[in-house]
């Protein structure tokens, strides 16, 4: 069967128009600039499980203490430095409260005549470590999210006052920046807790007082390099106030850099918290946040490990994912890095 | 190159002379007395011993002489251990601190700088997200909190180590040297990798490919080299992450160093210890980052730092 191909028969074919404006159509949806960066950080897995394990924790600090049996404060002595024991999982031959006493594994629930369940054991003084440690998360979460918040909001005030106006404000602003960035933040943080009373509130402020100073060195850079381009000057040109340029057209620019910095002072806030809690200078009884428990659990490791295991877990954990969610924001907002 | 370190010499001194002058102010803010037992003193007792110590004259005369004093590297007396003179009790307590931070810093950056290398020439691989995650460990997880957990396993279950003490020779600075080193361990790794990266991907090295030099070579000869450069701008930042390590390790592990007795007199609320001691550790600081500025100035040809500019 041959077919004549020079010849096709002519209704084979239709003849269609080509409309010129179809060539400049955008087909796919245009898409924000937090949409394109959601699409980025989807694919980063570990990003994406860190923010799973931040969600579980936030949850927990503020649920934990309410689904526990025992409340953090009621201090039953009898029942002090039982080891944990779960439901369900004593079967299995772990969190089943059984405990050295003596060098002898005994089960400490039976021996001290304890039927309710202690899902982390308790501490010397009989406190259910369940609550203390969500109720200690919880505190160290608020040091670290309200001394991130101070850093930021001081921090782009100075930066974009000094870089926006620039002249002698710069000079003068960032000759001050220049001595205080010389000051050792260790150093200024130990000198302000030693004055201040220990508390939430000192914490935050010695943790703040030089906090701030990075995010202000980045903004201020930002801002310098976004007051001069193009779009600035036309908005400028046609009459756009101080106010409207910086809240319309540089903020959005750099709002990006400023979540990525402010992801990494987190985890540095909740650090400096644990450790200012841990040498002494930190929160005083009965305040407790993850420093203080992971203090008291250390000096009892030898006989009590499950006091100390629990907050090192937590803080750890914290730790981790705000670093991970941290390092993801940044390949997801910096336009440097975009593919 | 004069002209910058001439001007960081000058603000070297403003910031010193400002934590001096702040650390003074806030001593003498403090609330109640130096003399402890002064309630139970007579007047002239009491104008006694504060003419002894000099805490009858005004504030700016005090001042006067303790910044005298301080420009002599006199740091004034410990009320804890029978009026020793805290310069002393300092430089007494200097050489384990010294061990540890060296062994900490050389075993941290040595590794760090390994595995960062082996990340980057393994790029994607499982050597590569495996240093990776070693380098997220060591960032993330507090030093405390590393040396409560070597402790407890290498010391006191498995008793391969001794607990805490400091008298066996290298074998008691192992777990706080390796406590010490995750934190530069994870920063030169994190770094070096990013250098390596970037390096590997220059024309000169696509041109030391070209020419026929081994794998070997390249990396070494070639691309280490340069990587390494920039390491030295993160020696500040380290050598702060150290102190603040020596702080809570010598304390766990009972190492008889600056940091233990700093954070006791904390708990004793020994004034002038923390404030010799404070003093001590700005010093430090402000002269390794001086230092470390000037160092990259002269040992990478590229830049040459220059005065007067931003």
């Amino acid at each position: 069967m041959k077919q004549d191909l020079q010849k096709p028969p002519a209704d084979s074919f239709e003849r269609i128009k080509i409309d010129a404006s179809h060539a400049e159509r955008i087909t796919k949806p245009s898409m924000s600039f937090w949409q394109d960066a959601w699409l980025r950080i989807r694919k980063n897995k570990a990003a994406i499980v860190s923010m799973f394990i931040l969600a579980f924790i936030i949850i927990m600090a503020f649920v934990g203490p309410l689904i526990s049996p025992h409340d953090a404060e009621t201090q039953t002595i009898t029942h002090a430095n039982l080891p944990p024991k779960i439901p369900g999982f004593e079967k299995l031959g772990i969190m089943d409260g059984v405990g050295t006493l003596a060098g002898k594994e005994v089960d400490l629930y039976e021996m001290k005549k304890v039927d309710t369940y202690y899902w982390f054991g308790t501490d010397g003084l009989g406190r259910d470590m369940f609550s203390r440690v969500w109720e200690g998360t919880q505190i160290s979460l608020f040091i670290a999210f309200v001394a991130a918040l101070i850093d930021m909001v001081i921090g782009v005030a100075y930066g974009g006052i000094s870089g926006y106006y620039g002249g002698r404000v710069d000079d003068i602003m960032q000759r001050i920046v220049e001595i205080l960035y010389g000051i050792p933040t260790l150093v200024i943080v130990i000198l302000m807790l030693s004055f201040m009373d220990p508390g939430i509130t000192a914490i935050i402020i010695a943790i703040t007082i030089t906090g701030w100073i990075g995010m202000s060195r980045i903004v201020r850079g930002q801002v310098l390099k976004f007051k001069n381009q193009e779009f600035v000057l036309a908005s400028r040109t046609l009459g756009a106030s101080n106010n409207r340029i910086i809240t319309k057209h540089i903020l959005p620019n750099i709002l990006g850099i400023i979540i990525i910095n402010t992801m990494f002072t987190i985890p540095t806030a909740i650090f400096f918290e644990a450790f200012l809690s841990f040498i002494g200078l930190g929160l005083q009884p009965p305040d407790a946040s993850l420093g203080t428990l992971i203090n008291d659990g250390y000096k009892l490791v030898q006989f009590q490990p499950h006091i100390l295991l629990f907050p090192s877990i937590i803080i750890s954990l914290l730790m981790i994912a705000f670093n991970l969610l941290g390092d993801g924001l940044r390949d997801a907002l910096d336009p440097k890095m975009k593919d | 190159m004069a002209k910058f370190i001439t001007r960081r010499v000058i603000y070297m001194f403003i910031t010193f002379f400002l934590i001096a002058t702040a650390t003074f102010f806030l001593m003498k803010a403090l609330p109640g007395s130096p003399i402890s037992s002064a309630s139970k003193l007579s007047p002239t007792q009491l104008a006694i011993v504060e003419a002894k110590y000099g805490l009858d004259q005004p504030i700016p005369v005090q001042y006067a002489k303790y910044m005298l004093n301080l420009a002599q590297g006199d740091l004034g007396n410990s009320f804890q251990f029978k009026n020793a003179s805290v310069t002393d009790l300092i430089i007494d307590r200097l050489g384990p601190s010294m061990i540890l931070g060296t062994q900490g810093l050389v075993l941290g950056v040595t590794l760090g700088i390994l595995l960062g290398m082996i990340a980057a020439l393994r790029q994607n691989t499982i050597w590569d997200y495996g240093s990776t995650f070693v380098a997220i460990i060591g960032i993330s997880i507090p030093s405390f909190v590393f040396a409560t957990f070597l402790q407890y396993w290498f010391a006191v279950k498995l008793e391969l180590f001794p607990v805490a003490l400091w008298k066996d020779g290298w074998m008691s600075s192992v777990l706080p040297s390796i406590a010490l080193a995750m934190g530069p361990l994870a920063t030169a790794s994190r770094f070096i990798r990013t250098e390596m990266v970037e390096v590997l991907n220059s024309d000169y090295i696509t041109l030391a490919k070209s020419k026929g030099a081994n794998g070997f070579e390249v990396a070494f000869k070639h691309a280490f080299r340069n990587a390494l450069i920039p390491l030295v701008t993160v020696l500040g930042p380290l050598a702060a992450g150290l102190l603040t390590g020596s702080l809570v390790i010598e304390q766990i592990f009972a190492i008889p160093g600056i940091g233990e007795q700093f954070v006791k007199s904390i708990m004793a609320n020994d004034f002038s210890i923390i404030m010799g001691t404070t003093l001590f550790f700005s010093a430090f600081l402000i002269v390794v980052i001086f230092l470390v500025d000037v160092l990259y100035g002269i040992i990478d040809p590229r830049i040459r730092l220059s005065g007067g500019k931003d």
